[in-house]
């Protein structure tokens, strides 16, 4: 039995075609493009940092070459700024609401989480149709009612525990003894939280998204179980601890130092005093901050891509977590003693390394796999009312 | 005049390329397999995205259909004029003008168009909004940073009375202030501290009084802070320090946090060093106008300055990182 399913496996692979991603984007074109984005944006009061993104994102995707044909981004910026401006106006009256109704504060969280289905998918169906590839524009045909409905759990979960935390806080300035206990309570929820809901709500999420996305009439698939990423939600627990205790380490030997000093009488004078355990701690932090951040990166993006196909051909992710601390260190490196102005280099050293490491699987029994795609849903050109949430994902 | 060049045809019906032949001409671009002509465009109708290498560029029709191209005479010719933004960073040149602007635009953004843009809303900024926050900083120190004064009732009272006469005293620079509040609190948490809330509140922590030992120190730094509230420093402060915020953010949004943060310290601590170097005028002007000497307050200086170590060396040289000016400084100039 497992014999065959090798055989069929080996099978499988001969018949498959490895196809690569190819970046052609540069640091110094990107700058240039960066520079210009940041100075219009500042002069116009942030109005022209739609056209800045629909630039940016446009620059990345047509520098982005999967056989031969590049992608394409086809936003109209006048949507991506009403959008914005809707964003910004929804939260300057909730915020100025609260001022005079400090009532509806905590009401906040909640109200996020209850959107965020909602949001998430007016972000795709907006990022879908404006992506292109070969001619053929991406389409997500999810209907929000069964967003709802997959992600019941986990948000059922979220309000769940952001009551809690609303519930737990009020107590403690009333009553501390029950304020404790709700308190106690709450920490569980925020160790449940990641390593249950988290992983739930992703996978749902992600199933959700790629089986009503397509690309022509070809369809989006998410393989990945929750057990999947449950592991992965649980070695990211493990690398922040390991974070937390290392960087305490770190305190502890900065104070030590301090206190050692103050002893002996050596330097008398308040900031120079705490100079040593000021930057002893802040290296630690940024230092460790850069290391489990890229390996948590790498973690997810493998475990994503590895599960995504489309119809039969699989996508295939090989990031290597160390390669991506090491690039996130030179990165850091070259943008402090630049002042910033590494940035545009650093994103694009970022984005070619993840795109290196990225591969199609290409079926190749499917002799004429593109003649055989087609545009044939017209929701793919339709310019909704929806293209006002579009540029959720800011 | 004509042009023409390989290059591969997408219809925007099905996936599949198609290798064609452009041929610019008449304000036309056309395109054919060889055989026959699959498309005849107006100029006019079409967007070309070419990348700022000149290898490469990308034609699209109006109807989802495209075309990838070398960078070849051709496309310069069908290239509508440049955008501003796409001439700007299409060359080093460009880019550099950018960069020059921008760091002036910063520089000016800083200088003038934040305190001014702050100040201005700070006066329209209505008495009611000032005092709702009043309520809600007090609120938060009562719950989370201090106890009622341990301070003898009469003490109280004794300050209270230097207090009433600072906030009656009027001179040239300086108002009567009838609505302004002392306030006394035992605050381990701020330690020694005076400070105010909003446009009526100041704040006394015992620690300040025991600290300074000298009641006529005290009345000086109630003449400082009833300098703070003349300023509207509090209301101009905070949308100063919201302004700096948002245009850090603008600036350096997309840069992590970390960037962002130092600088945003550093400009936010320029402004409140300008507030107190004003305060301390002010409290200089409102003394003599009560005809109470400043060197008491001198003295108090003179002693933060020392607890601190920053009146030589090290202090003076770190002192734009700080809010406050250098404590020395100051003891010198209430010492004239």
């Amino acid at each position: 039995m497992t014999e065959n399913l090798h055989r069929d496996e080996v099978l499988q692979t001969e018949l498959r075609q490895e196809k690569r991603f190819h970046f052609h984007g540069t640091g110094a074109e990107y700058f240039r493009i960066w520079i210009v984005n940041i100075l219009l944006t500042l002069a116009t009061i942030g109005v022209y940092s739609a056209w800045a993104k629909v630039r940016r994102m446009k620059y990345f995707y047509e520098n982005t070459e999967l056989m031969g044909a590049r992608f394409g981004y086809h936003a109209n910026p006048k949507k991506v700024f009403f959008s914005r401006f809707l964003v910004i106006l929804t939260v300057s009256i909730f915020y100025g609401l609260a001022f005079f109704f400090p009532v509806i504060e905590p009401l906040g969280s909640i109200i996020w989480v209850v959107a965020l289905p909602a949001l998430l998918a007016f972000a795709l169906y907006f990022r879908m149709r404006n992506t292109s590839y070969r001619g053929l524009r991406f389409v997500f045909t999810g209907a929000i009612k069964q967003g709802y409905l997959t992600l019941w759990f986990p948000l059922a979960i979220a309000i769940l525990g952001l009551t809690i935390i609303t519930f737990a806080s009020y107590l403690l300035k009333t009553d501390a003894k029950l304020g404790l206990i709700m308190g106690l309570s709450l920490l569980l929820v925020y160790i449940l939280f990641p390593i249950l809901v988290m992983p739930v709500f992703q996978v749902q999420w992600k199933r959700f998204a790629h089986e009503h996305s397509y690309f022509g009439n070809a369809k989006f698939d998410f393989t990945a179980t929750v057990k999947q990423y449950i592991k992965a939600y649980v070695a990211c627990l493990f690398a922040y601890a390991g974070f937390l205790i290392i960087l305490g380490l770190c305190f502890a030997l900065g104070l030590a130092g301090v206190l050692g000093m103050k002893h002996e009488g050596e330097v008398k004078d308040g900031f120079t005093r705490y100079l040593p355990f000021i930057l002893i701690g802040a290296a630690c932090f940024y230092a460790l901050l850069f290391t489990v951040v890229p390996y948590i990166r790498a973690l997810f993006f493998n475990l994503a891509w590895n599960n995504t196909q489309i119809a039969s051909h699989k996508f295939r992710a090989a990031l290597p977590a160390w390669g991506m601390v090491k690039l996130a260190a030179g990165n850091l490196l070259f943008i402090l003693l630049t002042f910033g102005f590494f940035r545009p280099f650093a994103v694009i050293r970022t984005q070619r390394y993840l795109l290196e490491h990225l591969f199609l699987d290409l079926d190749a029994s499917d002799t004429d796999v593109f003649k055989s795609l087609s545009q044939t849903n017209p929701r793919a050109y339709a310019e909704g009312a929806l293209d006002l949430f579009g540029d959720m994902d800011m | 005049m004509s042009m023409q060049d390989d290059a591969l045809y997408y219809d925007g019906l099905t996936a599949n390329a198609q290798t064609v032949v452009a041929t610019f001409a008449n304000g036309e671009l056309t395109l054919s397999n060889g055989e026959k002509v699959i498309r005849c465009t107006a100029v006019k109708d079409i967007q070309v995205s070419s990348s700022a290498k000149q290898t490469f560029a990308i034609v699209y029709f109006s109807e989802g259909a495209s075309l990838q191209i070398n960078y070849t005479e051709l496309i310069i010719a069908i290239t509508p004029k440049s955008s501003l933004p796409v001439l700007l960073s299409n060359s080093w040149r460009g880019a550099s003008i950018a960069f020059i602007i921008l760091a002036a635009l910063v520089f000016a953004i800083y200088q003038w168009g934040i305190p001014l843009a702050a100040d201005q809303a700070a006066k329209g900024m209505p008495n009611e909004w000032a005092g709702k926050i009043e309520e809600t900083v007090m609120k938060d120190i009562d719950e989370n940073m201090c106890k009622p004064s341990k301070l003898a009732n009469s003490h109280q009272i004794q300050l209270l009375r230097g207090f009433a006469e600072l906030q009656k005293a009027s001179a040239a620079n300086i108002k009567a202030l009838p609505n302004a509040k002392l306030i006394f609190r035992s605050c381990d948490f701020i330690g020694p501290n005076a400070f105010n809330i909003g446009r009526e509140t100041i704040i006394l922590s015992d620690e300040m009084v025991i600290f300074a030992g000298n009641d006529e120190a005290i009345i000086g730094i109630l003449a400082h802070e009833l300098g703070h509230l003349q300023g509207d420093h509090v209301m101009r402060g905070i949308l100063r320090y919201v302004g700096v915020g948002v245009v850090a953010t603008a600036l350096l949004g997309d840069v992590s946090g970390i960037l962002a943060a130092a600088p945003t310290l550093v400009m936010r601590n320029q402004f409140t060093q300008v507030f107190e170097r004003e305060a301390d005028a002010h409290a200089i002007a409102r003394l003599k106008a009560v005809k109470i000497s400043a060197k008491p307050l001198a003295a108090v200086f003179q002693k933060l300055s020392k607890r601190d170590g920053d009146g030589d060396g090290d202090g003076k040289r770190w002192e734009w990182l700080f809010s406050h000016p250098n404590s020395a400084e100051r003891a010198k100039l209430f010492q004239e």
